[in-house]
């Protein structure tokens, strides 16, 4: 980008500039208050874990108070896409939150993740269902099923998402509305999941209603939270 | 008063901190400050300070806003320390706080002001610059505040600062391509108004 005799490279740039004496004291002030009470500063690392082991217990809890596990049991191919979609839950936290900035993946490709994720979750559901009640046969009994499912599912995965907003609280002033919809894909996945393991209903429609739209709504209200919640 | 041009070593304004802390890079300064070490803090304030103060008087263009959105930066700086994840680069989490003050402090301004003359009547635009006489870095200082805020920001925070392109990108909210092309339009631009101090000069 250099050129021959480049102005550029021979001026000198402007660096910092010093503030006024009195307001560097006013806000050494305000900030020297309280920091007697020392804080402990959790690594990013240490972030993930919490956020995952969140997760983990929610799940596990549901299974025990929900009367074990859906029929047919989480042996198999369901404990397979249970850790299957857990790993997927930690690489959204990876990529959203857990590197450090400079070396996080693009905005583009975190955008990408909040529509594929909740997508491919949908065809996970479609290939894990094993009725499928046309949409015209789903009646009263079906809908009030999904709706009552579909509300454990809303209510776990809020608490999910609200508990990893907590645990991420403030660390964010890059992308906070981003890291948030990210947040709430995680919620959203986990919720889903853990209600799935105890969810009696195996159809098809009643999957993708009350397990799989969740994760969409979520992310979209991490975003929202997020844009303050995750911000300084 | 400008301090501290190279875009390398944050600490070298420090000297009037403590001469041990002086020494140690902002990440530990920051871990210390939040474990609750005051004379952290100050060592800090000492090496981000003339940076961040630059960067808002350079965004804002205003000493008396510039000096109010410092402020605001501490304070949000100083709540969210326990949530600074120990080990991250300080200055772009620092340099993306004191942004986004700015963001919201415009967000809140809803009514763009206008300074009016004795007479009630609208100011005149801005002269242009005296070239002759000033030197080279002030020509560039000038130029600079010249700039589209966009290109300003993007060379204020890989030039000035020394941010990577991915961490001004991030603190941009923006793409790395996109920062490239900012600094290079903006520096289309700078060498144009250079070249025209110069042709002043002469």
């Amino acid at each position: 980008m250099t050129q021959p005799d480049d102005l550029l490279e021979r001026a000198e740039w402007p660096g910092g500039v010093e503030p006024p004496a009195a307001l560097s004291a006013a806000i050494r002030g305000e900030c020297a208050a309280g920091l007697g009470k020392g804080r402990r500063c959790l690594t990013a690392t240490q972030r993930l874990v919490r956020s995952l082991a969140i997760g983990a217990v929610t799940i596990g809890a549901l299974v025990l108070v929900g009367g074990g596990m859906r029929p047919g049991g989480l042996a198999g191919a369901g404990l397979a896409g249970l850790a299957g979609w857990m790993s997927v839950v930690g690489i959204v936290l990876v990529v959203g939150l857990w590197a450090p900035v400079g070396h996080r993946a693009s905005r583009w490709g975190r955008f990408a993740l909040l529509g594929v994720l909740p997508a491919s979750f949908a065809v996970y559901l479609m290939l894990i269902a094993d009725e499928w009640i046309p949409l015209a046969s789903f009646g009263a009994e079906h809908q009030a099923r999904a709706a009552d499912c579909g509300l454990h599912a809303i209510v776990i995965s809020a608490f999910l998402t609200a508990a990893m907003m907590l645990v991420w609280r403030r660390t964010d002033p890059f992308s906070p509305g981003l890291s948030g919809a990210l947040v709430g894909l995680a919620g959203g996945l986990v919720g889903a999941l853990a209600v799935g393991a105890v969810c009696p209903t195996h159809d098809a429609w009643h999957l993708l209603l009350s397990h799989g739209t969740l994760v969409a709504l979520l992310s979209a209200a991490g975003w929202l939270v997020g844009r303050r919640a995750l911000a300084p | 008063m400008a301090v501290g041009a190279s875009a390398d070593g944050l600490a070298g304004g420090a000297a009037t901190a403590d001469a041990g802390l002086g020494a140690l890079a902002p990440e530990s300064l920051m871990v210390r400050y939040v474990e609750g070490d005051p004379a952290a803090f100050d060592a800090l304030y000492a090496c981000t300070a003339p940076r961040l103060f630059g960067y808002l008087l350079r965004l804002t263009r205003d000493r008396a806003r510039a000096e109010d959105l410092l402020q605001v930066t501490f304070s949000k700086i100083h709540r969210a320390r326990a949530s600074y994840l120990r080990g991250a680069p300080v200055l772009p989490w620092m340099l993306a706080i004191a942004r986004r003050s700015f963001l919201d402090e415009r967000r809140a301004a809803k009514v763009r002001t206008e300074h009016l003359s004795d007479d009630g009547s609208l100011p005149e635009p801005r002269a242009e610059p005296e070239a002759v006489g000033a030197d080279l870095s002030e020509a560039l200082d000038r130029a600079l505040l010249d700039l589209p805020v966009s290109y300003r920001e993007a060379i204020e925070l890989t030039k000035i600062n020394g941010l990577s392109v991915a961490e001004a990108a991030e603190v941009l909210g923006t793409t790395g391509t996109a920062v490239k092309l900012r600094v290079f339009r903006g520096y289309e631009i700078l060498r144009k108004q250079l070249a025209r101090f110069r042709r002043f000069s002469e």
